[in-house]
């Protein structure tokens, strides 16, 4: 591909992943659930 | 803040953006996105890492010389992406081996190499792809089943009921 002389250079850090798999995978997934503490029995 | 502390501050804390056009090839079984002009195939869900691909000189080689980090700018390596009216050319031309050719957006980081009309860098990762209609040979069932097979890389594929001769439109299309 013919773009021509470079004229400066930058670096790039994303802040967001810019691959959607890799993304997903961090995320956690919603039908995720959390178990519920079980209430403290006083006795148990 | 130090003036070390920003030296070593990223100038963007976006990727770039920019197109691109692949051929589609089968590789491993699959269909995958492959480089125009060389033999590098894009990985699914994972960034391509540029490297440098121009033989090293022979004193270099005798003497185990690494290659260097790609991409250096006196160099001509790391992974290219330019403006839909740079990249256009590559939807007409003639390459053979390719399943389809599709142009798409890009997102570019890492290191990135601004030059007079696009970018050098060393990471990408494909942010849409469009499967523009073939010349002649290939049906609409066949690129479909191309877009069908390119959702692998998580992004948004769309066929497009263009020509891919007919740039013009194509570009309207997309931009």
């Amino acid at each position: 591909m013919q773009i021509g002389k470079p004229r400066r250079i930058h670096r790039v850090e994303p802040v967001k992943d810019p691959v959607p798999r890799r993304r997903r995978e961090q995320e956690p997934s919603p039908s995720r659930s959390v178990p519920a503490k079980e209430p403290a029995v006083p006795g148990r | 803040m130090t003036v070390a502390a920003l030296e070593g501050a990223p100038d963007y804390a976006e990727a770039f953006e920019a197109w691109r056009v692949w051929r589609v090839v089968r590789h491993d079984g699959d269909l995958a996105l492959a480089s125009v002009v060389k033999r590098t195939v894009w990985p699914a869900g994972e960034p391509l890492a540029a490297e440098c691909l121009k033989a090293l000189p022979l004193f270099d080689w005798l003497r185990r010389r690494q290659p260097h980090v790609a991409p250096e700018p006196r160099c001509e390596c790391g992974i290219y992406a330019a403006g839909l009216d740079c990249v256009r050319s590559y939807l007409t031309d003639a390459l053979p081996d390719a399943r389809a050719r599709v142009i798409g957006r890009v997102a570019l980081w890492g290191s990135v190499v601004e030059c007079e009309r696009g970018f050098r860098a060393s990471y990408a990762y494909p942010l849409a792809l469009y499967v523009p209609l073939p010349r002649r040979g290939r049906s609409r069932a066949a690129i479909e089943e191309v877009a069908e097979a390119l959702t692998r890389y998580d992004v948004p594929v769309e066929v497009l009921s263009i020509d891919r001769s007919d740039v013009g439109a194509l570009l309207h299309a997309l931009d």
